[in-house]
């Protein structure tokens, strides 16, 4: 079941909420992963520790933005402690709606700087 | 590449462990696991990656997460207590008793701002000062340690009309407001019981004697649960009646 709230209502999304829909944006993936991804992406700049992310997950699962879908298995088979989370459907709307925010933003902030002519594209 | 020590890696752990007791309980029984897991993991990374001084880094880089993450979960856990009556409940007690007085230590401490730690004691003491008068304004608040329940009452209006309290927990009322015509408003309650394997609450007869501070349900009391409920919902016995019939009742 969806979230009775809108996309538009979810945003500006907080950084740490950011990074991580869209770590989860291509699968699913655990907190370890998510935090690799993140680094990854950022080349290291961006260190989210185990409590940021975590408080991060627990807003998004309380907002239904993500979803879990059990748990990892180590290379010896045993069951893990670590769930996996991914993107829900209202989770990747509200996703889309705040890259589009973002993307306005950067293009009108261009426009005033004139690195791009009225009216063009980024 | 260093192999990774499995001494320094525990102590490691350990440490943090440790740190994660700064998060609210319902928080740490939810993911304290996986953070501890993910802890150790980069611990791991940052030992082969840099040694030990790379351990102490990500140590110290989760001591100040730990400060960042961990106030905004306490303040969500006093706003759920501002409005429900469970029994996970810590500061709220302490903070409406001394809200007064720290709002008048804030005012001092802005008048003696003129460095920025007196700035910053004074905001501090401000944000507290917030949250006693955000807790003072509900009315109820309360508690405490594992194992015991208060129910505070601050207006007539604002009185829980029903609530639950488990075997093994302590029950302390703390009355502010006293109702002419019926005593403190902490008489106003029924007290039911629910006797071990039965599902129906019945009139409750047989607490021990009330403490100066309340009544002390600590393994004393043969039932699963204790019920109050309010006087404008049911029934009311009023705290004397209640002793006469502990008295009557040879308890």
């Amino acid at each position: 079941m969806d979230s009775p709230r809108t996309p538009g209502s979810f945003l500006p999304l907080p950084d740490a909420e950011l990074e991580i829909l869209i770590a989860l944006a291509d699968g699913e993936a655990h907190g370890y992963a998510i935090m690799r991804a993140v680094a990854e992406r950022t080349e290291g700049r961006r260190r989210m520790g185990p409590g940021t992310l975590y408080t991060a997950l627990k807003r998004l699962l309380a907002a239904r933005l993500i979803e879990e879908v059990g748990a990892s298995r180590d290379a010896g088979g045993a069951e893990a402690r670590r769930r996996l989370y991914r993107l829900s459907h209202f989770g990747s709307r509200v996703l889309e709606a705040e890259l589009d925010r973002l993307s306005t933003l950067v293009r009108h902030g261009r426009r005033r700087l004139h690195l791009l002519p009225s009216g063009g594209r980024s | 590449m260093r192999r990774a020590s499995p001494a320094a890696l525990r102590l490691s752990v350990w440490a943090y462990a440790h740190l994660l007791r700064a998060y609210p309980a319902s928080f740490r029984a939810e993911f304290g696991g996986e953070m501890a897991l993910l802890f150790s993991d980069c611990c791991r990374d940052e030992w082969r990656s840099a040694g030990p001084a790379g351990v102490c880094r990500l140590l110290a880089r989760a001591a100040l997460d730990t400060l960042v993450s961990a106030p905004p979960l306490w303040a969500e856990r006093l706003e759920e207590t501002m409005k429900g009556h469970s029994a996970d409940r810590q500061w709220g007690f302490w903070l409406a008793d001394h809200g007064l007085a720290i709002g008048g230590l804030a005012l001092l401490a802005v008048g003696a701002a003129t460095s920025w730690w007196a700035m910053s004691l004074s905001w501090a003491a401000l944000a507290i000062a917030f949250f006693a008068w955000v807790a003072e304004t509900e009315g109820l608040l309360a508690l405490p340690r594992p194992g015991r329940v208060a129910i505070r009452t601050g207006g007539g209006f604002d009185i829980p009309l029903a609530f639950t309290v488990r075997r093994g927990e302590r029950v302390l009322f703390f009355v502010r407001e006293e109702d002419p015509e019926r005593g403190g408003w902490s008489d106003v309650y029924t007290v039911r019981d629910r006797p071990k394997g039965t599902d129906g609450f019945e009139p409750c007869y047989n607490l021990p004697p009330a403490t100066r501070s309340g009544w002390s349900l600590r393994g004393r009391v043969p039932v699963d649960d204790l019920r109050f409920e309010h006087h404008e919902r049911v029934s009311y016995v009023t705290r004397g009646s209640l002793e006469r019939s502990l008295s009557a009742a040879g308890v």
